[in-house]
């Protein structure tokens, strides 16, 4: 075998025209849209990949039945190892408000992801469901029960309500499902 | 024509003003039979035995019933 010059990765980009960016799922395909009732108490963990450096600014959810007035949910991207158990806090939002029918973006700090494993979490203060978007990744494996739910909709951890903790706390179910990852958090990618 | 509400919140939290979407007549059909879908199969999910389907299957003729389709 001859030398091989290592392939560069290529930047994913994202659409923009004028002031209107596109959201993005780092590293995660989309194929249909549904929505998910996500209960209260529970860290929900979706996993993504920076393939080149990029900056997120903003998270977007789509709340499509509501919890009730005042509550909400906290939103944070963490590292993942090479288990897919979250490490380092990367950015965290402020609480989102899921008390209406609504498309809610919040504002990130804004967040340089190096190339690597992340986590996008999600809890929730109040049951509400939320828009999702079917992943076609299958970045943290199949179900090892197999049987008639060998996809993953979700990597969860029952905690209570409360900011998301750095380091991030490890899950322990492995959602099976008939169906993938249901993504529910859009990133806005500032500089692909 | 249909709108959809977009809230815009700040990092700190701060909610800014909001703003509004128009969406299709199509893509509101869409979410609503979506919505009557995830219903349906709720219910379904909550069927646990033979007895639970039976009620199930009754309640649905009678429905379908009063509304001439049965």
């Amino acid at each position: 075998m001859g030398y091989h010059f290592p392939t560069p990765e290529v930047a994913r980009g994202r659409g923009k025209y004028g002031a209107t960016t596109a959201l993005s799922i780092p590293g995660v395909g989309g194929t249909a849209q549904t929505s998910l009732a996500h209960a209260a108490n529970i860290v929900f963990y979706f996993p993504i990949i920076a393939h080149t450096p990029i900056t997120i600014g903003q998270v977007t959810i789509e709340v499509t039945t509501a919890a009730t007035a005042g509550k909400k949910c906290r939103f944070a991207v963490y590292d993942a190892d090479i288990n897919w158990q979250p490490v380092a806090r990367k950015v965290a939002s402020a609480e989102i408000a899921i008390d209406a029918i609504a498309v809610v973006n919040t504002a990130l700090t804004s967040t340089i992801l190096q190339p690597g494993r992340y986590l996008e979490a999600l809890t929730l203060q109040e049951a509400a469901t939320l828009r999702c978007i079917y992943g076609t990744e299958a970045l943290a494996g199949f179900n090892p029960d197999f049987s008639g739910t060998p996809l993953c909709y979700g990597l969860t951890i029952a905690k209570a309500y409360a900011a998301l903790a750095d380091p991030g706390t490890a899950w322990g179910v492995f959602e099976g499902s008939t169906s993938p990852f249901r993504h529910p958090c859009l990133l806005q990618i500032t500089t692909p | 024509m249909p709108t959809k509400l977009v809230r815009n919140f700040d990092v700190d939290g701060t909610e800014l003003p909001s703003s509004t979407v128009y969406i299709s007549d199509e893509q509101l059909a869409e979410e609503a039979e979506q919505e009557a879908m995830l219903k349906v199969g709720a219910l379904i999910d909550g069927i646990a035995n033979l007895a639970d389907a039976k009620t199930f299957l009754k309640r649905l003729c009678r429905r379908l019933r009063a509304k001439g389709l049965l």
